[in-house]
C-alpha cells in the first residue's frame, strides 16, 4: 500500500513538473529571439563590422517587413560566415537584392553563406588571386561599388585575422 | 569714456544671452540621448523579465505599453544605433 502511494506521488510530481518548461508559445520564442537583435548587432560591431553596413542590412530587412527575430537569425548567420570567409563588399546592398528577390529565412541565410563563400575577403579568398574589381564585376556591382579595395574591417582596426579565425585551405 | 563703458557692458550682456540661448539646446540633446539610453535599458529589462517568465510575456509587454509588434520594432530601432545597442547589451541578462 505504502509503495503504491509513493509511486502515485512520484507520478503526480513528474506529471506536474514536466510540461511546464516545454509549453512556451512560438510567439514568445520569437520575442526572445527578437530581443537578441541589439546584442547580435553590438557583437558584430565589436568584431569590426561597420555601423553603416549594419544599418543598411537592418533598413533593408525592416522595410521588407522581416520580423526582428528573423533579422537576428540573418545577422547571426552573417557574423558566422564572415568569421569563416571574411567580409564582403556592399553586404547591405546584397541583402537588399536578396530580399527584393523574395528570399526569407533559411533561403536568405543560405544565399548569404554562398555569397561569403564566393567573394569573402578572407585569407582563403585572397589566395585565389581574385582582385576586388573582378569580384565586384562578377557580382554585377562594379559600377556602384563605393568601397572597392577597402581593407577588411578587422585589418583597419589593427585586429588582423580577428574577422577570419579559420585558417585557409592549402 | 562713458560710451566705451556702456558698449563693453552691452557686449558682456550680449555674450551672456547668447550663451544662455545655446545652453538649452545642449541640455536638450543630452536629455534626448539619455532618454534614448534609458529606453534601451528599459527594453532590456522587459526582455529579461520575459526570459525569466515566458508564460507572462503578454502581460509583461502590456504592462510596459508594448504589443508584440511594437516590441519587435523597438528592437530594430535599438539595434540600428551603436550606443543604444551597447546600453541594451550591458543591461540584458545573458
Amino acid at each position: 500500500m505504502r509503495r503504491s502511494i509513493s509511486a502515485l506521488f512520484l507520478c503526480l510530481s513528474v506529471a506536474a513538473s514536466a510540461p511546464a518548461g516545454a509549453q512556451i508559445p512560438a510567439w514568445v520564442n520569437e520575442i526572445l529571439a527578437a530581443a537578441q537583435l541589439p546584442v547580435v548587432t553590438a557583437e558584430a560591431r565589436n568584431e569590426g563590422v561597420a555601423n553603416d553596413e549594419i544599418r543598411a542590412v537592418l533598413d533593408a530587412m525592416k522595410s521588407s517587413n522581416v520580423p526582428a527575430h528573423e533579422a537576428t537569425a540573418v545577422l547571426d548567420t552573417a557574423r558566422s560566415v564572415r568569421r569563416e570567409h571574411g567580409p564582403v563588399d556592399n553586404f547591405g546592398a546584397f541583402v537588399q537584392s536578396q530580399l527584393a528577390a523574395g528570399k526569407r529565412g533559411r533561403t536568405l541565410a543560405a544565399a548569404i553563406r554562398a555569397e561569403h563563400a564566393r567573394v569573402g575577403k578572407g585569407k582563403g579568398a585572397k589566395s585565389q588571386g581574385k582582385s576586388g574589381a573582378a569580384r565586384d564585376s562578377a557580382r554585377g556591382t562594379g559600377a556602384d561599388s563605393g568601397s572597392r579595395g577597402r581593407p577588411a574591417a578587422g585589418e583597419q582596426k589593427g585586429n588582423r585575422g580577428r574577422g577570419n579565425p579559420v585558417k585557409p585551405n592549402r | 569714456m562713458r560710451n566705451t563703458y556702456l558698449a563693453a557692458m552691452a557686449l558682456v550682456v550680449g555674450i551672456g544671452c547668447a550663451r544662455e540661448e545655446r545652453a538649452p539646446d545642449t541640455s536638450a540633446a543630452a536629455a534626448a540621448a539619455s532618454s534614448a539610453t534609458d529606453r534601451a535599458r528599459a527594453a532590456a529589462t522587459i526582455a529579461n523579465a520575459i526570459a525569466a517568465n515566458p508564460a507572462a510575456a503578454d502581460s509583461i509587454l502590456t504592462a510596459n505599453s508594448h504589443t508584440r509588434e511594437s516590441f519587435q520594432r523597438l528592437m530594430y530601432d535599438i539595434a540600428a544605433d551603436s550606443a543604444l545597442s551597447a546600453a541594451y547589451t550591458a543591461a540584458k541578462a545573458p
